[in-house]
């Protein structure tokens, strides 16, 4: 992986379209945050790398449900209404 | 044709009604072709989508406008470019029901909805960039009196 040292306001470019730029660095050590600015044509997919991941997961949780459209006609037998 | 599910056994669908996902659904890549089911009781809010070669892999599903009328994800151009619509009123939009144990607890993914081209029988699940949907909201109560409604 190539990896670049860059100051807050300075950019990196990818290709002729795409470019990176740090656009806040805030706190220190592990609490450190940086704010990211990415100019991409419309057709580039940008995504925060673990929101792919949540959905997965989400969708591996969907599947197969043991449901049958009863379970909203009728009342379960537990009234506890669900915690939001 | 038929398609075989866990859920209903065999069912004889119409091969024009097959959904063709090129891309397959996220976490779900190797499965490309599904089919929009109907329960045993017919129900406008709430369907079964089966891929058609995998038995195994169903999801409960919903049109989220009915649950939530001011639903409006962004989608990107490109996202929509690959439907081969103009305009994102030409698409059904579907959101998968996650159900747990407690049945109550149900949600729908509002973060990555079904996109369907009902026409080309496309689809392709999709990431809303709009931040205010995430993958789970509560559906129960309103889905329930829905239900009642209508069925």
């Amino acid at each position: 992986m190539l990896v670049l040292t860059r100051k807050k306001g300075q950019a990196i470019k990818i290709g002729d379209d795409i470019v990176v730029r740090v656009t806040e660095v805030r706190g220190r050590g592990a609490r450190a945050l940086v704010k990211i600015g990415i100019e991409a044509p419309s057709g580039i997919k940008v995504l925060r790398e673990e929101i792919m991941k949540e959905i997965a997961e989400e969708m591996a949780l969907a599947k197969d449900p043991t449901f049958d459209l009863f379970h909203l006609k009728e009342k379960p037998k537990d009234e506890q209404p669900p915690r939001a | 044709m038929q398609v075989a599910t866990k859920r209903f056994g065999t069912v004889e669908v119409d091969p024009s009604q097959v959904l063709t996902f090129p891309e397959g659904l996220i976490g779900f890549p190797e499965y490309h072709e599904f089919v929009v089911m109907d329960f045993e009781v017919k129900d406008e809010c709430v369907r079964w989508l089966q891929a058609a070669s995998e038995p195994d892999l169903g999801f409960v599903v919903m049109g989220p406008k009915a649950v939530f009328p001011d639903y409006d994800p962004e989608f990107s151009r490109a996202d929509l470019s690959t439907l081969e619509v103009a305009s994102p009123d030409d698409l059904v939009v579907l959101s998968v029901v996650t159900i747990p144990k407690d049945v109550r607890k149900m949600t729908a993914n509002l973060q990555a909805p079904l996109l369907i081209n009902p026409q080309k029988r496309l689809g392709r699940q999709v990431i809303a960039a709009s931040p205010e949907y995430s993958t789970r909201h509560y559906v129960f109560s309103p889905l329930e009196s829905l239900v009642k409604r209508t069925g």
